[in-house]
């Protein structure tokens, strides 16, 4: 980590450590939703066959949202995002800010009949912001 | 009670405006106009909307052309409520002296005459369903798109004919007025975001513009974009929410031409997914949506 400005080189240190540990805390507290069932047995989600409860089971608890039909959609967020406290430090708000800036949202929506079986699923990616700077116009 | 849409996120609480309120006059001309009765046929509280409203709209249309240059504008009613039925659904420009029916295309879209007999008479649009039956937009379409695909430029275009025209209901607290009225709320406020309704229960939406794809996320879709305590405001409640999205139409990244692709929820997708964990995540072998 390379520390400019007013910073002294004990503050540096401290710097680097307290993002050194929001990263780690970043990591540790906020799990992907049913990484661990993925790293072990990936699932398939079989429109037409695939349950609600499968789903559970696999992926863990979903943001869920109803319709009057009787469908559903669940939507697993991945995004990996960095504490909200990082970017309170004197210091990291730019480092924090380098990070959001480059970090991909991504989620994985599933949609359920009203029967609960898989019709759709969608991998969904949204562009940092960097990559919407670099978009092509 | 109809209010004009807005994306406005703020939480606290303000008493809510008609509609109408702060809008629709033209400078000094109708403030001291009588305000004639309007009789309906069989409804004392019939789903209506102003006239001049409409036709404010249609200028808006007229002004903001450029954004949608081949689009075609016609104004549309969404059954909101699931009782109501869209047979024999009638519309009609009705004053205190004027009366003109207006012929309803099959998906209960219509447009409308420039009428000054009516202007002058504060003529209102009518329906025979009672209040609040209906979800009331301005359709702007390009010809010759596929049917699961919009233009962005339409969809800018039909915000702007809201403005003027304060169809879609949402919460609209006093402070929103004076901003609205100082800014254009299309592209600069809160975020440039705007509420639509997709044409069938919509699962996902894509903007495309040449390689660039982007999906809106599921913070956009589904009234996830406005606190719950204000969903009552807005006709998206009940019947209408896995049609509602919402677009961020100020972010000039993406060009009037830009296509939004509509994967809707009944359409055909046989394709089976698998989830793994990669590097960075896990990703989805999944389908793209149809073209």
């Amino acid at each position: 980590m390379t520390c400019r400005f007013t910073f002294s080189r004990a503050a540096c240190a401290f710097a680097a450590a307290v993002l050194a540990a929001a990263v780690l805390a970043g990591c540790s507290t906020a799990p992907l939703p049913g990484a661990g069932s993925l790293a072990s047995q990936p699932p398939t989600l079989t429109p037409g066959v695939t349950t609600q409860a499968a789903v559970q089971r696999a992926l863990g608890k979903a943001s869920v949202t109803r319709f009057d039909s009787g469908y559903e959609v669940w939507v697993y967020d991945y995004t990996g995002r960095l504490p909200s406290f990082v970017g309170m430090v004197p210091g990291l708000g730019l480092v924090a800010g380098a990070v959001d800036a480059v970090t991909r949202e991504s989620e994985l929506a599933i949609l359920f009949d009203r029967d609960g079986i898989v019709r759709k699923v969608r991998m969904r990616e949204r562009e940092s912001q960097v990559d919407r700077l670099l978009a092509p116009r | 009670m109809r209010r004009s849409a807005v994306m406005w996120m703020a939480l606290a609480v303000w008493p809510v405006l008609p509609a109408h309120a702060g809008q629709g006059a033209a400078p000094g001309a109708e403030a001291e106009a009588p305000v004639p009765v309007v009789e309906v046929q069989g409804l004392t509280d019939p789903d209506a909307h102003s006239y001049r409203k409409m036709v404010k709209g249609m200028d808006a249309f007229d002004k903001y052309r450029r954004l949608a240059p081949a689009g075609q504008l016609r104004y549309r009613l969404i059954p909101r409520l699931p009782g109501v039925r869209a047979e024999g659904v009638t519309v009609t420009v009705q004053g205190a002296h004027v009366t003109l029916p207006v012929a309803l295309d099959a998906d209960l879209a219509f447009t409308l005459p420039r009428d000054a007999p009516a202007w002058d008479d504060r003529a209102r649009v009518v329906t025979n369903r009672k209040d609040r039956s209906f979800a009331w937009i301005a359709d702007v379409r390009t010809p010759g798109l596929p049917p699961n695909v919009r233009r962005l430029g339409d969809l800018r275009l039909e915000c702007e004919i809201d403005r003027e025209a304060s169809l879609v209901s949402g919460y609209k607290p006093p402070s929103y007025l004076l901003l609205a009225a100082a800014t254009d709320v299309c592209t600069t406020f809160p975020s440039g975001q705007w509420m639509y309704y997709a044409d069938r229960p919509v699962f996902n939406l894509t903007l495309v513009h040449g390689r660039r794809r982007q999906p809106v996320p599921a913070a956009k879709m589904y009234g996830a974009f406005i606190p719950k305590l204000f969903w009552p405001f807005y006709d998206f409640q009940p019947h209408l929410l896995d049609r509602t999205f919402a677009l961020k139409i100020s972010d000039t990244s993406w060009p009037d031409d830009t296509l939004v692709e509509f994967d809707y929820m009944d359409d055909p997708d046989p394709v089976s997914a698998t989830v793994s964990k990669s590097a960075g995540g896990p990703a989805a072998t999944a389908p793209e949506a149809p073209r």
